[in-house]
């Protein structure tokens, strides 16, 4: 399956823009877009962990890495962002 | 804590972010915390850290008006500084010398910029997450990181701008670019040209007074060893295909 590019402005924060390889499980995802996020690096943790994931294990993910490594999300929150990607997916 | 100031320089888009990293480096290792003010000559476009530069940027049309286009390590969105239309500023200093709370952070800086305009005569109001507003309109985009213990935020506030010229370098598709949208931006966006005419210089001086008040300070200059440094990431990190293209 191609790319497919799923563009959303977060209310009351920002856009997102979300990149998504898909063929039953992400092959790649791709983050992008004006938000903030620190520290800035662990954005590839959170695109790392979601491959070889299914539709319904993405929010459980993203909120997962970003507990874990301490991701302080600005503009843009785990939900927002699985939620994309979601329907990147569908 | 005592500062050390930079006055106003200019300075090419990747030495720009090579410097405020190369200083972040020095201030880890004990220099002291910096404020400078500088100008994108020539202009540039900079991208946030997180966007992809060839959905955000018309490359060819910067290439072919010399607009250098650059990454910057701090998220937020791209922005078109043109030379003559705006002054930057970078805050750098160990995180300990500000609020915790990332918010309260811009909201602390921008406190700043807002004094600056206030010796201006312009009454302006922080914005979150990251803007300065004037009469409800955009005038200071703002954009902060923290690494290693250093907390860097730069800023821009807005001199003047040339909307039609923004459009061209920034990827917007064409059919946007109407009359309408671009009557747009000037409802969402204000100018300190719009307020009266202050230069260049007395724009810097009110600033530079903003965010000094009460503080103790030296006037400086960046060091050899940060000089270096700057043009070591320069050319290793921030002029680099692999950097600017990452996302």
């Amino acid at each position: 399956m191609p790319e497919r590019v799923v563009t959303e402005k977060v209310p009351g924060g920002k856009l997102l823009r979300i990149k998504v390889d898909y063929s039953g499980t992400i092959n790649s995802v791709k983050i992008t877009g004006d938000f903030f996020l620190h520290p800035e690096e662990a954005i590839n943790d959170i695109e790392k962990s979601l491959v070889g994931a299914k539709a319904d294990d993405v929010l459980g993910i993203v909120t997962r890495v970003v507990q874990e490594k301490g991701i302080e999300l600005i503009g843009v929150t785990p939900d927002s962002i699985a939620s994309v990607i979601r329907s990147a997916m569908q | 804590m005592k500062w050390r100031i930079i006055p106003l320089h200019a300075t090419d888009a990747f030495t720009a972010m090579a410097i405020d990293e190369a200083v972040s480096e020095s201030i880890a290792r004990g220099s002291l915390p910096t404020l400078r003010f500088w100008r994108w000559q020539p202009s540039a476009v900079s991208i946030g850290y997180f966007q992809s530069i060839e959905d955000e940027v018309n490359l060819e049309k910067c290439k072919e008006i010399g607009v250098d286009v650059v990454r910057r390590r701090t998220g937020g969105g791209a922005v078109y500084h043109d030379y003559d239309g705006e002054i930057t500023y970078s805050v750098i200093g160990p995180q300990e010398m500000f609020p915790h709370s990332i918010h309260d952070s811009y909201k602390l800086i921008c406190g700043w910029v807002i004094n600056g305009l206030k010796n201006l005569g312009i009454e302006a109001q922080f914005a979150p997450i990251n803007d300065i507003l004037v009469g409800g309109k955009k005038i200071s985009g703002n954009a902060q990181t923290r690494r290693n213990g250093i907390l860097l935020q730069h800023g821009t506030i807005l001199y003047n701008l040339d909307v039609r010229k923004m459009f061209s370098l920034l990827k917007v598709s064409q059919e946007k670019i109407s009359d309408k949208m671009i009557k747009s931006v000037e409802d969402r966006v204000t100018r300190l040209v719009d307020f009266g005419s202050f230069s260049m210089q007395d724009t810097y001086q009110a600033l530079l007074k903003g965010f000094t008040e009460g503080t103790e300070f030296e006037f400086g200059k960046l060091t050899q060893e940060e000089i270096n440094r700057a043009h070591e990431l320069a050319n290793e990190r921030y002029r680099k295909q692999e950097w600017n293209f990452m996302r």
